[in-house]
């Protein structure tokens, strides 16, 4: 069988997936998990002493830390089936990726399995993190410094 | 679940329904002058949805709540309004924020009776206004 005749089959045969339907999930599931998010942040606002600015880093790691609790107890693996980007995309997903790391390899030992481990998906999140943080501040630093704006 | 899923949107339906409130509400003790002052200001900046302000003797605290799309433009509006209140009052501490923490602990001054606890409180609001991280 030549090549082209197979890939026709191949597209033939393979189901064609809803993307409609998955955006609009990926869309209702990812929406949902910025809105509990969002009253997160409230929550740190009115009882403690956070203003906008601030409560986002609080916000954040609570928001990594039921990540990483739903992911132990092997429900987040059923909403990224249902929701697919919907469930990656936000900082949750970052917590998944980190914890899903680490449960995967605990059979090679605390150390080399989970310790070397952990940071095979995420670390590169990390790392790009950092470096264009680093970036764009030393980008506005010099401006700054020529006075083209201000802090 | 139909039934369910009807009743909540008319819920949410009849919530935006309700009156809206004062555009401004005030704590001034014999500052009424100054808060009429204080208004025309505001008056200019049709982005402004609400207002709550302490005006105590010394200083003011003006914390501003604007109309959702006006949210991109908060800390120009909020540097705007500042100016020109220190324009008008420059002998005063003049403290105005576009964040959500000091208008609703502004508001909360609203049935705090002792002058001393409200002096206290505009105080340490103005320092948090200006914390970074």
């Amino acid at each position: 069988m030549k090549e082209e005749r197979y890939q026709q089959i191949e597209q033939q045969i393979t189901p064609k997936a809803p993307v409609a339907f998955n955006m609009l999930k990926a869309f209702l599931v990812g929406g949902s998990i910025c809105a509990v998010g969002q009253a997160i942040s409230y929550f740190y606002i009115i009882f403690f002493n956070f203003t906008e600015k601030t409560a986002g880093n609080p916000t954040v790691a609570t928001l990594i830390f039921i990540a990483m609790l739903l992911t132990g107890f092997g429900l987040y693996r059923r909403l990224g089936q249902f929701a697919g980007a919907g469930s990656a995309v936000p900082v949750t997903g970052f917590g998944n990726a980190v914890i899903s790391a680490a449960i995967e390899h605990k059979t090679e030992g605390f150390v080399l399995g989970v310790g070397g481990n952990m940071f095979k998906l995420a670390g590169s999140v990390i790392l790009f993190g950092v470096v264009s943080a680093f970036a764009v501040a030393l980008i506005k630093t010099i401006l700054v410094s020529l006075g083209v704006i201000s802090w | 679940m139909q039934k369910i899923a009807f009743f909540i949107c008319v819920l949410i339906l009849l919530a935006g329904c309700s009156a809206p409130d004062e555009k401004y509400t005030t704590v001034a003790n014999g500052q009424e002058e100054r808060v009429q002052q204080i208004e025309k200001v505001l008056e200019k900046h049709e982005s402004i949805e609400h207002v709550n302000m302490v005006v105590l003797d010394e200083a003011m605290l003006v914390a501003i709540q604007v109309k959702p799309w006006s949210r991109w433009k908060k800390q120009k509006i909020e540097q705007q309004v500042k100016k020109e209140l220190e324009d008008k009052f420059p002998k005063e501490k003049v403290t105005v924020s576009t964040d959500f923490k000091l208008h609703w602990e502004a508001g909360k001054l609203k049935e705090e009776k002792d002058q001393k606890k409200i002096r206290q409180q505009v105080k340490q609001l103005s320092n948090l206004a200006k914390e970074e991280t």
